[in-house]
């Protein structure tokens, strides 16, 4: 990784070791501030440890001890951030340090611990290593960008070929076919010639009786035919063999993606975009395809074709030969030279495309607002002006593309004219003359001449093709070497058919290995008790019932299952007894009874009717005109939000779990929608143990005990009224706020 | 409206300090319009985004003050400026830009689809992949080989 930000961006990757060596305490955590005072890019090392804020150059270092320090201030501007260390508003700050964006992850790491440590709270999870931590950090968004640095290209090649290896016998007899392909294309060039010299020639000068030119002039047409033959019979094997194969290798990559994608944690999944994901198992394996099944073959024909040309040509005559050969090599360099010209003009074409398309994705969904206002005129002006903008952008690709081609094809034929130039005296010389060329073998030499431009044309464009190849090559491979961060596969696996009791034992948890979203969380849970989960938004509700379905391992403490670790129970048996209704559920592309239904094997369609009913969702299901076989989901029937909700609890009430996670199940919802939801899930909450996370207390009325979560841990529990009694509790000020809205919503 | 009397200062830890009814408040600037109009609209608010005051031109606060604000906001709104190209590059999905800024020699990266922006004062400006602002010139004051390796993007 050191060597990668060096290359990338050109810095050191890690604290230099002429500075850690002066520094003698334990280094918790490092940063570069690369800008000084002036805003000129500079190096200097912002180091915690545990007694002191440190910041190093190579020439000297200045500590503040933390405990000097009262307040951590960052400031954010465009491309600027500071971290300004205070002791006292009325003093000089102890320490003001500069540094770009590219710093900033690390730097909200280090002024987060700073501020950890000097109100003195504990770091005891803070176990990570700080220079993965910092070179982590500093890398991500390149890696994000492009997956494929950390590899080499060779190897991805290589690893990308191996998948032909179960296919050995088709790619045997696809390279066969392309290869005897590619030879027998070089027979009739020379039969040709054959015919010249050994038959009209001999024929004409009345060296040979015309019986038996004419027998072997028929011998030679046969030739050819077969020839012409085999060469489609093996271009036939080729393809047919090479396409179906890339398909296989497609088809293998796809099923391995997404069984490992399944295999995958959720915080694979909080990190990647969705679309990014989608296009790795669906357009990525298609570029792999079409590289397999035509790119390999396309670039080794064109490769034997030129090399067995140029080796015919040179055998034929060796004058003549050079002067064809020679020019290639120019030949392909101004292709090359010509394709980064067109990258560039594809590259403005495409800028201003998307300028047009902008227009219509404006104006098309926003139509309604145009006419309300009048501007028709207007946006019919913008678009022709960005329409005529890129008419001219695409003439400019297109004068470039119908210039180079013709002048390449003209310097070709040139190429040819000299062979005609220095063939021509030889062709008229005496036959018995050392340069005499044969007409038969001229002829041969024009028709193979033909034959040259289309592979220089095809590994002119090998570089592109292969580098496409290997960046899909590489976005599949990098999900594929993910390891899931939760592995159900080690541990007891112990099947528990739970109970519910749960308890939290100085539970830590953080996101990205420094900022504590779950701090020391210690609590129980009896069986079948209700719990409500209060407190403003980002305070580690929702993180708390994550860790309790282990999405997310925690990173110390315990979380007991009727009294075993949950990492000792077999996953997919212990996520199977728990239920979760979210505040935006769902639903996949399917009937509704396939939607209540998910997850379970068989099913009796009694038992899903009565789950609808006890989720208050049987009426609505049947006004739909295909009731329970109405398709729901993407592109299927639009349900309203509530609706979608009432599904998700039948699905709960079907699955009949141990514990259930409520989140925030009633928001977004009208008053009517929310009673009948309300009404729904009082019927599911019976006999469980229950998580229950809302922002509306009224929801809560049920709740045996009430936890108010604050900023990673429990800042208050205990009953509605017991919370209500504290004078000047979170809980009571939540109550009395809420009450306030609704009063001044009825007035 | 103008100013005739003083308004700011910074406290010793650095801090702007607006004076509003007989106190001295911690006060943060926003401009309204920051790369069209930089010196004009700018608010002046707390911590907490309660505005204090507002001013349509810097040039309506008092000589001292206009310069103590315009000195303030050149430094922290500050934007890496190019001054020089020395290449563009695409690699495997990103393209990378290697350039002289006035801050010194940089070179960072942007997604593909990514290209400078034109603002308001005729300068280009493009975002990295982290986050980082670069202020490209107009292409009249770029030597001509840079303006030949920008002008694929910008124009």
């Amino acid at each position: 990784m050191n060597t990668l930000i060096k290359e990338y961006i050109h810095q050191e990757g890690r604290l230099p070791d002429m500075i850690r060596n002066r520094i003698k305490e334990n280094i918790y955590l490092y940063a570069l501030a690369d800008l000084d005072s002036e805003k000129k890019f500079s190096e200097s090392w912002v180091i915690v440890t545990e007694r002191c804020l440190i910041i190093a150059t190579k020439e000297n270092i200045k500590e503040v001890t933390l405990c000097s320090i009262e307040e951590v201030k960052e400031v954010h501007s465009l491309s600027t951030h500071s971290l300004i260390f205070i002791k006292n508003h009325d003093c000089y700050p102890l320490a003001e340090i500069n540094f770009t964006s590219r710093q900033k992850i690390a730097m909200g790491h280090i002024s987060y611990l700073v501020n950890q440590m000097i109100k003195g709270r504990s770091i005891d999870y803070l176990e990570c290593n700080s220079d993965e931590l910092y070179q982590e950090s500093v890398m991500r968004p390149i890696l994000e960008a492009q997956n494929s640095i950390a590899k080499k290209q060779s190897a991805t090649l290589v690893r990308l070929l191996k998948y032909l290896l179960p296919y050995k016998k088709s790619l045997i007899w696809g390279a066969l076919g392309a290869f005897l392909a590619t030879i027998v294309s070089l027979a009739p060039a020379y039969i040709s010639g054959l015919m010249i010299d050994k038959m009209i020639r001999p024929f004409q000068d009345g060296k040979l009786e015309a019986s038996e030119a004419i027998s072997l002039a028929w011998i030679a047409l046969a030739a050819l035919i077969s020839c012409y033959v085999l060469r489609e019979v093996f271009m036939w094997l080729r393809l047919r063999k090479m396409s179906i194969l890339g398909e296989y290798v497609a088809m293998d990559l796809r099923k391995e993606l997404y069984s490992h994608l399944q295999r995958l944690s959720m915080d694979f999944f909080s990190k990647k975009q969705t679309g990014s994901i989608i296009s790795r198992v669906s357009s990525d394996t298609d570029r792999i395809w079409d590289f397999i099944a035509f790119g390999v073959v396309e670039v080794g024909i064109a490769i034997i074709t030129l090399i067995s040309l140029s080796a015919v040509l040179i055998t034929l005559d060796w004058r003549l030969g050079l002067v064809m050969t020679l020019p290639v090599p120019i030949m392909l360099f101004c292709i090359y030279r010509h394709g980064e010209h067109m990258k560039n003009l594809f590259l403005r074409g495409w800028r201003k495309w998307t300028e047009v398309t902008n227009v219509l994705s404006d104006t098309i969904p926003g139509i309604q607002v145009v006419k309300a206002f009048n501007q028709e005129e207007r946006e019919k002006k913008r678009f022709n002006e960005r329409n005529d903008t890129v008419t001219v952008e695409f003439n400019n690709i297109h004068r470039s593309w119908t210039k180079f081609w013709p002048a390449l094809m003209l310097s070709m034929h040139l190429t040819i004219i000299t062979v005609w130039w220095l063939a021509i005296p030889r062709l008229f010389s005496e036959s018995n003359s050392p340069t005499h060329l044969s007409a038969g073998v001229f002829v041969s030499f024009l028709l193979y001449v033909t034959m040259f431009s289309t592979p220089i044309e095809i590994i002119g464009q090998m570089a592109r093709m292969l580098n496409r190849a290997l960046s899909s090559a590489h976005r599949v491979f990098e999900i594929l070497d993910t390891n899931p961060s939760i592995d159900s596969s080690k541990g007891k696996s112990i099947e528990l058919n739970v109970k519910g009791d749960i308890s939290f034992k100085r539970v830590c948890f953080s996101y990205d290995g420094v900022r504590k979203v779950v701090d020391q969380m210690s609590f129980d849970i009896k069986a079948g008790e209700m719990i409500g989960l209060v407190g403003a938004s980002g305070g580690g509700k929702s993180t708390l019932t994550k860790l309790l379905t282990r999405f997310y391992d925690i990173d110390s403490g315990e979380i007991l299952i009727d009294g075993m670790n949950l990492k000792d129970l077999k996953l997919g048996s212990f996520r199977k007894q728990v239920g979760m209704v979210l505040q935006d559920p769902y639903l996949f592309h399917g009937s509704i009874f396939d939607n209540i239904s998910y997850g379970m094997d068989e099913v009796d369609r009694r038992k899903v009717v009565e789950a609808a009913k006890i989720a208050n969702a049987h009426e609505f299901i049947l006004r739909l005109p295909h009731g329970y076989d109405t398709v729901v989901g993407e592109k299927g029937h639009t349900l309203s939000g509530g609706e979608r909700q009432r599904i998700s609890i039948a699905r709960a009430v079907l699955t009949d779990p141990k514990i259930l996670i409520l989140d925030e199940a009633t928001s977004a919802v009208d008053t009517e929608t929310e009673r009948k939801i309300q009404d729904a899930l009082d019927k599911l909450v019976e006999g469980r143990t229950v998580l229950a996370i809302a922002h509306r207390l009224s929801t809560l009325r049920k709740a045996d005990r009430i936890f108010v979560v604050e900023k990673g841990s429990i800042k208050e529990k205990g009953t509605h009224s017991e919370l209500l009694a504290k004078e000047n509790g979170t809980y009571r000020k939540l109550q009395r706020m809420q009450k306030e809205m609704d009063e001044a919503f009825v007035v | 409206m103008t100013y005739s009397e003083n308004l700011f200062k910074f406290n010793n830890s650095g801090q702007l300090q607006l004076f509003h009814k007989e106190e001295w408040i911690n006060i943060r600037i926003t401009r309204c319009f920051p790369w069209t109009k930089p010196r004009e609209f700018l608010s002046f608010h707390d911590e907490e985004g309660l505005e204090y005051l507002f001013v349509g031109d810097i040039s309506e606060l008092t000589a001292r003050d206009s310069k103590m604000i315009t000195e303030y906001l050149d430094r922290i709104e500050f934007t890496i400026k190019v001054v020089g190209i020395n290449s563009i590059d695409e690699d495997v999905e990103l393209r990378r830009y290697d350039v002289r800024t006035a801050s010194g020699d940089r070179v960072f990266y942007t997604n593909l689809e990514d290209w400078p922006e034109k603002k308001g004062n005729g300068k280009f400006v493009i975002q990295d992949l982290y986050g980082d602002f670069y202020e490209i010139p107009e292409l009249s004051r770029l030597e001509r080989n840079e303006r030949k390796i920008l002008s694929y993007l910008v124009e």
